[in-house]
C-alpha cells in the first residue's frame, strides 16, 4: 500500500506545478509569449519563432506573466521568484532581479524609467531599467495583476481585497479602499474612474482621485473577469456566461448577451466591437450595441481574452493544440503557434 | 464523480476548519488530517489485526510443516490453507479490504489539500468551484492565509536564519526522520533472515524516507506538513494498538526476532 500511495503521490505532484495561461504582449514587429517553461518571441507577420528563452528548459521554472517591453528589453517574471530582462532582438538575458520571494503571476509594466513588477510575496517592486530596486510597496496579500498608471499614480489591485493608489516616484500610498473581495485581474482606467471586478461578485467603479466608490453592480453569479472601459461603457462577463455592458457613469445596464460558457478575463476592444473569450474555447465578437459580429471555437481553455497587437487579436490558449492563435478583426485566422516539444 | 463525491466535501470541510480556527491553514491541515485518521481508525485496526493473523501464520511451525508436506502439490496446499484459515479464524481479506478502502481516502485527503492550497489564479478558480456557495462565503475566505509559523504553505519550506546564507529545510528533515522512524517502528518481525518480504521491507525503510524527503523538499510545504502529521499520527495509532516495536529504533538491536505464536488448534 505504501508503495502504491507513494507512486500516486509522486504522480499527483504534477498537479502542484504552477499553472496559468499564456502571458502575451507585443510591438509592431513581434509577439512575446510567456508560457510554461519558456518565453517565445514570435514574428508578428506569420507567427514564426524568432527566439526563445531559456535555451535549456528548467522544469521547475515556469512563465505565465505578461512580458513587458521597454524598447531594448523584454521583462518577464517567472514562478521561481525571478524577474529577467531579455534582449529584445536575441532573447539573451541582460539582467535578473532576485529580490522577490514568491511567484510573478501578474505582468510587469514599464513606465518611463521605472519597471513596476507585482509579486505574490505581497510586494510591488519598482526597479530602474537596469534592474536596481528603487522602492517597494507592500500590500496585505498577493499581487496577481499588472497595475495601471495614470499621471504618476499607480493603481494596483490585490488579492487582499484592496485597490491601492501609489505615488510612482516615492512608492507611498495615496489612498487605499477595501473592495470587499479579492481582485484577480487588473483594474481598468477611464480618465477619472477605475473599474475592478472582485471575487465578491461585484463590479465597482472608483473615483481615481480619492478612492471613493461611485457605483457597485452585484452579480448573482461569480465574476472571473476584468471589466474594460470604452467610450462611456464598461464591458465584462460572468461565470454563468452572460456578457454585460453597463454605463460607466452609473453602472446602469445597456445590454447583455448570453455566451453560454464562463466569460474569462479581459475582453479586447476592436475599432468596431468587443471580443470576449469563454473558458471552454468560445470566442465571440459583438458590436458596441451587443449584436453579434462573428464567433469562433477553439480547442482548449481560454482564461483571458485576446490581446490586440498592431491590428491583430492574439489569443493565448491553455490545454489546447496550439498555444497562440492570431486573428484579424474579422475573425479570420492569420497564424497559429505551437511550441516544439 | 470523484470530485463531486469525495474531493469537494473534503475541500469544504478543510475550508470550514480553516474558517473556524482563525484562518490558519497550517492548523486546518493538522486538524483535518487528525479528523480523517480518526474516521479511518477502525479500518486501520482491522487492517493491522488481519495482517497480524497472516504474519502469525507464516511463523506457525504447524503451517510450515503443512507447507513442507505439500510443497509439490499446489492444489492440496491451497485446500490446506483454506482449512487453516477456517481453524484459526483468519480472514485473508481482513487486511486487504480496509487498506483498499483507506487508499482512496488518503489520496483524496492529499488531493483536497493540494486544491485548497490554491496559489495561482487557475487553482483559485478551481477552488472557488469546489466551494458550496450556500455553506461558505467565498469572498471571506479568499485569499487563503497560507502563512504558518515561518512557512508559506504554498511554497517549498526553508527556515532562513540571519547567520546562514542558505535556508534550512526543517520540514523535509522532519519528514525524513518521521518516515524512517515510522517504518522502523511498525516493521513486523520475521523469523527467516532470508525472507524476501522482510528484505524488501528493509530496503523500503532506507529508500522511502529519502523519497518522501525529496517530495517534502520540492513540493508546497502544506503537503510536507501533511506528510509529517500523517507520519506522527500513524506512529500514534500503532502505539495505541500496542503494535509498535520500540526496540527496532535502538542501534544494534536485531529487528528480525520471531514472536511466539500459538499453535494450538481450535477444538
Amino acid at each position: 500500500m505504501f508503495v502504491m500511495l507513494t507512486l500516486s503521490l509522486s504522480a499527483c505532484s504534477g498537479a502542484l506545478n504552477a499553472s496559468g495561461w499564456p502571458g502575451i504582449s507585443g510591438d509592431e514587429d513581434s509577439v512575446y509569449v510567456a508560457y510554461a517553461n519558456q518565453v517565445y518571441a514570435l514574428r508578428l507577420k506569420d507567427g514564426s519563432l524568432n527566439w526563445r528563452y531559456p535555451e535549456k528548459v528548467e522544469a521547475a521554472r515556469t512563465y505565465y506573466a505578461n512580458p513587458a517591453i521597454n524598447g531594448s528589453n523584454v521583462i518577464v517574471g517567472d514562478y521561481k521568484n525571478t524577474l529577467s530582462a531579455l534582449n529584445i532582438e536575441t532573447g539573451i538575458e541582460t539582467w535578473t532581479f532576485e529580490g522577490a520571494s514568491n511567484r510573478y503571476i501578474g505582468g510587469a509594466l514599464v513606465v518611463g524609467d521605472t519597471i513596476l513588477a507585482p509579486n505574490a510575496d505581497h510586494n510591488l517592486y519598482a526597479l530602474d531599467l537596469n534592474g536596481n530596486l528603487k522602492w517597494k510597496f507592500t500590500a496585505n496579500h498577493a499581487l496577481w495583476s499588472t497595475p495601471v498608471v495614470h499621471e504618476d499614480v499607480v493603481y494596483l489591485s490585490s488579492m487582499d481585497h484592496y485597490l491601492y493608489a501609489i505615488n510612482i516616484k516615492s512608492g507611498q500610498s495615496i489612498w487605499e479602499v477595501d473592495m470587499g473581495g479579492a481582485i484577480v485581474y487588473s483594474p481598468s482606467f477611464d480618465t477619472d474612474t477605475i473599474f475592478v471586478a472582485t471575487l465578491a461578485n461585484e463590479v465597482i467603479a472608483v473615483n481615481a482621485t480619492n478612492g471613493a466608490i461611485i457605483w457597485k453592480n452585484k452579480s448573482e453569479v461569480g465574476l472571473w473577469s476584468q471589466p474594460v472601459y470604452n467610450e462611456g461603457v464598461v464591458y465584462y462577463g460572468d461565470t454563468a456566461g452572460k456578457i454585460i455592458a453597463v454605463s460607466a457613469t452609473d453602472g446602469s445596464a445597456r445590454w447583455d448577451y448570453v455566451m453560454g460558457e464562463m466569460v474569462s478575463g479581459a475582453p479586447a476592444v476592436m475599432p468596431d466591437g468587443v471580443v470576449f473569450a469563454g473558458e471552454n474555447g468560445k470566442l465571440v465578437a459583438l458590436d458596441f450595441n451587443g449584436n453579434i459580429l462573428w464567433t469562433r471555437s477553439i480547442t482548449g481553455k481560454l482564461y483571458t481574452g485576446p490581446v490586440i497587437v498592431d491590428g491583430l487579436l492574439v489569443l493565448g490558449i491553455s490545454q489546447g493544440e496550439e498555444v497562440i492563435k492570431a486573428y484579424d478583426f474579422n475573425g479570420n485566422e492569420i497564424w497559429k503557434f505551437t511550441p516544439e516539444k | 464523480m470523484w470530485d463531486a463525491i469525495i474531493i469537494t466535501p473534503f475541500i469544504n470541510v478543510i475550508l470550514f476548519i480553516y474558517s473556524i480556527v482563525g484562518k490558519n491553514f497550517g492548523i486546518a491541515i493538522i486538524l483535518f488530517t487528525i479528523l480523517i485518521r480518526l474516521i479511518t481508525h477502525p479500518l486501520m485496526v482491522k487492517q493491522i489485526k488481519g495482517a497480524q493473523g497472516m504474519q502469525n501464520m507464516q511463523q506457525d511451525e504447524e503451517w510450515k510443516k503443512v507447507q513442507e508436506k505439500y510443497k509439490g502439490d499446489k492444489e492440496k496446499l491451497a485446500q490446506e490453507q483454506m482449512k487453516y484459515y477456517k481453524e484459526k479464524g483468519i480472514n485473508p481479506f481482513a487486511s486487504c479490504l480496509p487498506t483498499l478502502i483507506q487508499f482512496p481516502i488518503i489520496i483524496a485527503l492529499y488531493q483536497s489539500i493540494i486544491a485548497a492550497l490554491a496559489a495561482t489564479p487557475v487553482e483559485v478558480l478551481n477552488l472557488v468551484r469546489h466551494v458550496y456557495a450556500d455553506f461558505m462565503d467565498v469572498s471571506s475566505i479568499i485569499p487563503l492565509n497560507s502563512q504558518f509559523l515561518w512557512m508559506d504553505l504554498g511554497q517549498p519550506e526553508r527556515l532562513n536564519l540571519p547567520f546562514l546564507s542558505f535556508g534550512i529545510p526543517i520540514l523535509a528533515i522532519l519528514v525524513v526522520i518521521s518516515t524512517y522512524v515510522q517504518s522502523k517502528l511498525i516493521q513486523p518481525p520475521s523469523s527467516n533472515p532470508k525472507d524476501q518480504t522482510a528484505m524488501m521491507g528493509n530496503m523500503m525503510n532506507i529508500y522511502m524516507p529519502f523519497f518522501m524527503g525529496y517530495l517534502a523538499l520540492t513540493l508546497a510545504s502544506g503537503l510536507s506538513l501533511y506528510f509529517l502529521v500523517s507520519n506522527l499520527l500513524g506512529i500514534a495509532q500503532y502505539a495505541l494498538l500496542g503494535k509498535v516495536n520500540w526496540k527496532n529504533l535502538l542501534p544494534g538491536t536485531k529487528t528480525n526476532k520471531p514472536v511466539a505464536v500459538s499453535t494450538k488448534r481450535k477444538k
